[in-house]
């Protein structure tokens, strides 16, 4: 017991550590791996309306006859040094088989009230093109090279299409349809204190990210017992001494992070008082328990705009499929999390071929191929050598394997589960995508039904968290188990 | 009878026991035909599946891992024809329309899949089919806006089953 409260007191320190350093340091932005902002201002310019402004208007306009060209303006702060990577989104309403240009406009004094095809500034040299090839696609332009530093930044888009298109403008009522310009600092998240001298080096180059799923117990619920739980049941505050121990830079919660419904109350009580003390570096994935809570309420209210990067401000059946970089050295790994929840999003076939999840995650995974190393996070698993898994997500699993994903990481069953590298229909494949289950954050622990083809590692009846080491092109990774619960698993892989 | 009975009483009392034995023998055969009879004619409740709740929860059952696999193609194609008709871009609705049929032929393949093993599951997995087979049926007739509402309602009672379908796979 005396150590047990030690922890505990450890545990309070160092959140009261992370909190000091947080004030102390000022803005968290200048710490964030990621921020997204919204055009200061935008509109477009007509050639045949040549003193007509459309600034106020929901929507831009891009065509070649007559001449339209849209321009955006974004105010970046929050940079302590140069971006790895500045990424341009805006939606088209409609596919084509012409790009869509973005380019540099050097003059930042245009208004937007006040810019005409008369008096707009010039347009300078391509930045990038992309191509909508859906409807409502999500086009994505790297514009790495126009954003240098804090300030203003004027973008254009133009097309030589003849059709014309009109994307969302700044203005328009369904916020996750207006442009952001998308800034990866090179920087990892909020510095936190290390809280115990156990954890081990992090090689050069390489970062190091928590994960687990299923997690915290409702505070009404029998086993809580104050927070401490009993030997087999409600241990969040056990792995959560693990991830303090580790001191990752990330920590994935993949989702059931709140049980039994996912209300706002439990998690400003049970989860936050366990694995709350890392809020401000977990990138959160929503599972089924949280829609015990109607829309989720209770998930999207708590971690607000880090559980719906794409829909800031929405706090209710929000679509929570969204992306971001973690910067490991010189480069980065490109994690994209899914909702795994299908029927509670995009009128019920959320998985669906030609749902916007799918649209969304098919123009993600194509607009950051470039980048050697992804993951893609989801609550439930595509596979599971038990029931507790979804099939429903196989149409973005295709995707997956088409964009070379390297890991799916997963939760939902109260296991853990290593699979071989394998094909979207589950053959073994060296070049395949690698599941991991790691649904053994706390809650409880569930069996196994028939152990599956290319299924390497299956362990119950255990609490811990992945230790999950990213370099520039693999990764390696760890089980660090509670101690009453002793098992290993650790492994690495290379990139595909 | 009464001299019978009265000649008889040695007899009597020495069949006594096998009589009474015989009684409670009848007694509970009734007893037992009567709670057969009441089972077969309410079966088992939804929520009470006494023989199917006993051992692992249904999750970690081969047998309904079994059933979910099964089902897993149908089910997957059934979303995807969905999209057309959730997203209103199905364009004229009729028994020609290749959307309507694409509809109308999954959720019948889904709707022919066999029983869960356990009545719970079946049902939940099952919520919404009646009503989506209905807007397939109304996609076919060209009732284009009876289809979306129809599909509509019927994806609204499966997402509503999605929750209580993994919480009875975990035994809940």
């Amino acid at each position: 017991m005396g150590d047990i409260l030690r922890n505990r007191i450890a545990m309070v320190l160092a959140a009261l550590l992370l909190a000091t350093a947080s004030l102390t340091l000022g803005a968290p932005a200048a710490h964030a791996a990621t921020i997204t902002l919204s055009p200061v201002a935008d509109s477009y310019v007509r050639a045949d309306q040549p003193t007509a402004n459309f600034g106020t208007t929901t929507s831009l306009r891009v065509d070649n006859d007559p001449v339209s060209v849209s321009y955006l303006k974004f105010d970046v702060q929050g940079l302590t040094a140069a971006p790895t990577r500045a990424t341009l989104k805006v939606v088209s309403p409609i596919s084509s088989t012409t790009p869509i240009n973005a380019k540099s406009v050097a003059d930042t004094t245009w208004t937007e009230t006040g810019v005409t095809y008369n008096n707009a500034p010039p347009v300078g040299a391509s930045l990038a093109s992309d191509t909508p090839s859906t409807t409502n696609d999500v086009l994505t332009f790297d514009v790495t090279s126009r954003v240098t530093g804090n300030g203003l930044v004027s973008i254009a888009l133009d097309t030589t299409s003849s059709t014309s298109k009109s994307p969302p403008s700044r203005e328009n009522p369904t916020v996750a349809y207006r442009p952001q310009l998308v800034i990866d600092t090179g920087t990892t998240a909020t510095p936190t204190p290390t809280p115990t001298p156990t954890s081990t080096a992090t090689p050069a180059g390489s970062t190091v990210i928590a994960l687990a799923g299923d997690v915290a117990c409702g505070t009404t619920e029998a086993d809580y017992n104050g927070g401490n739980g009993t030997v087999d049941k409600c241990r969040a505050m056990y792995t959560a001494d693990l991830i303090s121990s580790m001191n990752p830079s990330r920590l994935f919660a993949m989702g059931d992070l709140q049980y039994n419904s996912g209300s706002l109350t439990d998690f400003n009580g049970s989860y936050q008082n366990s694995w709350g003390a890392f809020k401000t570096k977990t990138n959160p994935v929503v599972g089924n328990h949280e829609y015990g809570t109607s829309g989720a309420g209770g998930y999207f209210s708590y971690f607000g705009d880090a559980a719906t990067p794409r829909q800031p401000g929405c706090r209710k059946d929000c679509d929570g499929y969204y992306s971001f970089n973690v910067p490991v050295g010189s480069s980065n790994w490109h994690i994209a999390v899914i909702n795994g929840e299908c029927t509670r999003i995009n009128g019920g076939v959320g998985c669906a071929v030609g749902s916007p999840q799918y649209n969304w995650l098919k123009a993600d995974l194509e607009g950051n191929a470039a980048t050697k190393c992804t993951a893609v996070l989801t609550h439930k698993p595509r596979w599971s050598s038990s029931s507790f898994y979804t099939a429903e997500i196989q149409p973005l699993v295709d995707l997956m394997d088409a964009n070379k994903v390297d890991l799916l990481l997963a939760g939902h069953a109260h296991s853990y589960e290593r699979f071989a590298p394998q094909t979207a229909s589950g053959s073994a494949s060296s070049t395949g995508i690698r599941q991991i289950t790691v649904g053994t954050g706390g809650r409880d622990s569930q069996g196994f039904g028939t152990v599956l083809p290319n299924s390497v590692v299956q362990k119950n009846h255990i609490f811990g968290v992945m230790k999950l080491t990213l370099n520039a092109t693999g990764y390696s990774w760890s089980y660090i188990a509670d101690p009453t619960t002793p098992f290993s698993d650790s492994g690495n892989g290379n990139c595909v | 009878m009464d001299a019978i009975t009265r000649t008889d009483q040695p007899l009597t009392r020495r069949r006594r026991p096998v009589r009474t034995a015989a009684y409670i023998a009848v007694l509970i055969a009734a007893v037992a035909l009567l709670a057969v009879m009441i089972s077969m004619t309410t079966g088992p409740t939804p929520s009470q599946p006494p023989a199917e709740a006993a051992g692992p929860p249904p999750g970690n059952r081969a047998d309904v891992q079994r059933w979910f696999k099964a089902r897993e193609k149908a089910q997957i194609e059934l979303n995807d024809a969905l999209v057309p008709i959730v997203q209103k871009t199905i364009g004229n609705a009729g028994p020609s329309s290749a959307p309507c049929r694409r509809l109308n032929a999954a959720v019948i393949a889904l709707k022919a899949q066999d029983r869960a093993p356990v009545a719970r599951i079946d049902e939940l997995a099952r919520a919404g089919l009646d009503k989506i087979e209905q807007a397939a049926t109304a996609c076919l007739a060209g009732d284009v806006a009876g289809a979306q509402r129809l599909a509509a309602e019927g994806l609204a009672e499966r997402a509503d089953a999605s929750l209580p379908l993994d919480e009875a796979l975990e035994g809940e």
